[in-house]
């Protein structure tokens, strides 16, 4: 019997497990407007950010593409774009790929409202009304197969790469099972364990594409210059974690032991079920702002040291790697994989505990980062010669 | 709970410690089908999480964890040293502009 979930089938035939109305600035100059029209209605998700204008033709086309590509994702039940007026990223353009999905787009430009205090009365009326709308929807019955899960790792530790990922990889492997759809990112973290995904790829050319994305992450790695600072973090240090490739060995244990079925730009949606893996940096907001922007559902979300991020429109699932870390950030922390550490649990069990999550969110369970507010936003950032900041 | 995690019993030559090791603790590999335990005493303090090297590692010599290499060591390490970022070298990222630096 098909195994199923209680979300939302949207207009586009996707489906949804949030009900979000999202208020969107095109760009910074925005933000305040945002920020009020949040203020007076409360039930949207207003997402400032500090994007939306460049000189960058390579960064202008990405801010639009991922700005739309959030509007996009299938957890948007309808969005308003707020819009100064003469910023680099255009408003018809983001607007024209959300419209792709048929959901309700609003459009506002500040400076043709005539200012702020005017875009936001009209903002709010226009809030209002999509609640109305969104309110109707009820749940139904979906396959567990439509779900695509997120996965990334923050703050890790030593004990990362021992208990949680491989817990991760452990619902991973279930939920492909079920065919259904888990995203692994953070190319920096693949450094050092390149050849044990490179193993488990559906074609030559997927296998070519990972090792090129890899060679190309560390050649631009290479780039930011003085290794005088680790390519791993302070955290990851005291953490016991000593070396990139001490620390991907752990991370790409997330992707469980299936094939990857393909490799994806940052921010791109998948198109093919299973396995993926996203072009995304080990920095944890661009990460998961970009998995979300790839249509990703929801994000399982390992820590060592302890991290309260979450995401607008993805629910994050914080799982620990240690107990005392979910002791001490019990306000941020869904589930202690830990557990597996003093053998309360094995793996199979903590991925089953994980899993079992996984869909209990799905169908509406709110998550720390939602109960406390956190929406962590922030695209990719490019260096000079078209170079990633990592 | 068991002093130190290997995980991979056949390649490794580092164990996690998972609680704090004091110098002096001993250390129990378990044998590996029929051969027998290995012991040996911790010559310096681990803090809980960290590395432990199991055996003598060689400078230069691949530090391996999970099977894999995580880098190489920058001096000779005893078994029962500390392994950490300061006898250990990443041979990958940022690694690459070092002279001498290369990879696979």
């Amino acid at each position: 019997m098909t195994k199923t979930f209680m979300g939302y089938r949207n207009p586009d035939g996707t489906v949804g497990i949030r009900n979000h109305i999202v208020v969107l600035p095109t760009v910074i100059c925005a933000n305040s407007v945002v920020q009020q029209i949040e203020k007076q209605v409360p039930e949207v998700i207003g997402i400032p950010h500090t994007h939306g204008c460049t000189l960058d033709p390579v960064s202008n086309q990405e801010m639009t593409a991922v700005l739309g590509a959030i509007g996009s994702n299938p957890n948007v039940a309808g969005i308003i774009l707020v819009a100064l007026g003469c910023e680099s990223v255009l408003l018809h353009e983001v607007a024209e790929i959300i419209a792709k999905t048929k959901k309700p787009v609003e459009t506002l430009v500040i400076q043709e409202l005539g200012g702020t205090k005017k875009t936001i009365a009209k903002g709010v009326e226009l809030a209002k009304a999509l609640l109305e709308g969104a309110a109707r929807r009820e749940r139904e019955p979906i396959p567990y197969s439509e779900l695509i899960v997120g996965t990334e790792c923050g703050g890790s530790d030593s004990y990362s790469g021992l208990s949680a990922n491989p817990a991760v990889g452990v619902a991973s492997d279930l939920h492909v099972d079920q065919g259904g759809t888990v995203i692994l990112s953070e190319i920096t973290e693949f450094l050092g364990a390149e050849a044990i995904l490179a193993d488990r790829c559906a074609s030559p050319e997927v296998r070519q594409q990972l090792l090129d994305l890899v060679d190309w992450t560390e050649q631009s790695l290479a780039q930011l210059g003085s290794s005088n600072v680790a390519d791993i973090t302070p955290g990851n240090l005291e953490g016991g974690l000593t070396t990139i490739e001490e620390k991907s060995l752990g991370c790409v244990k997330k992707g469980g032991s299936r094939t990857v079925q393909e490799v994806v730009g940052y921010g791109q949606k998948p198109s093919k079920r299973g396995l993926i893996v996203m072009d995304t940096p080990g920095h944890d907001i661009e990460s998961i702002t970009g998995i979300a922007a790839g249509g990703a559902h929801l994000i399982v979300f390992t820590t060592g040291r302890g991290t309260p991020t979450g995401s607008p429109v993805c629910p994050v699932i914080k799982v620990s790697s240690n107990t005392a870390c979910y002791q001490n950030m019990q306000d941020n922390i869904d589930l202690d994989a830990g557990l597996v550490i003093t053998k309360e649990e094995t793996l199979d069990s903590m991925g089953a505990i994980i899993y079992d999550e996984i869909i209990q969110v799905a169908s509406g369970k709110q998550t720390k980062a939602e109960l406390s507010g956190n929406r962590e936003f922030a695209l990719r950032r490019y260096g000079s010669g078209g170079c990633i900041i990592y | 709970m068991s002093q130190i995690l290997i995980l991979n019993q056949n390649v490794d030559n580092v164990g996690v410690a998972l609680k704090d090791i004091a110098v002096g603790d001993c250390i129990t590999v378990p044998a590996q089908e029929s051969g027998t335990d290995r012991t040996f005493e911790a010559v310096e303090p681990i803090p809980a999480g960290h590395k432990i090297a199991l055996c003598t590692i060689e400078k230069g010599q691949a530090v391996m964890k999970y099977g894999y290499s995580i880098g190489n060591a920058t001096e000779t390490i005893r078994q029962g040293q500390y392994v950490h970022a300061h006898n250990v070298r990443s041979m990958r990222g940022k690694e690459l502009l070092r002279e001498g630096a290369q990879h696979d």
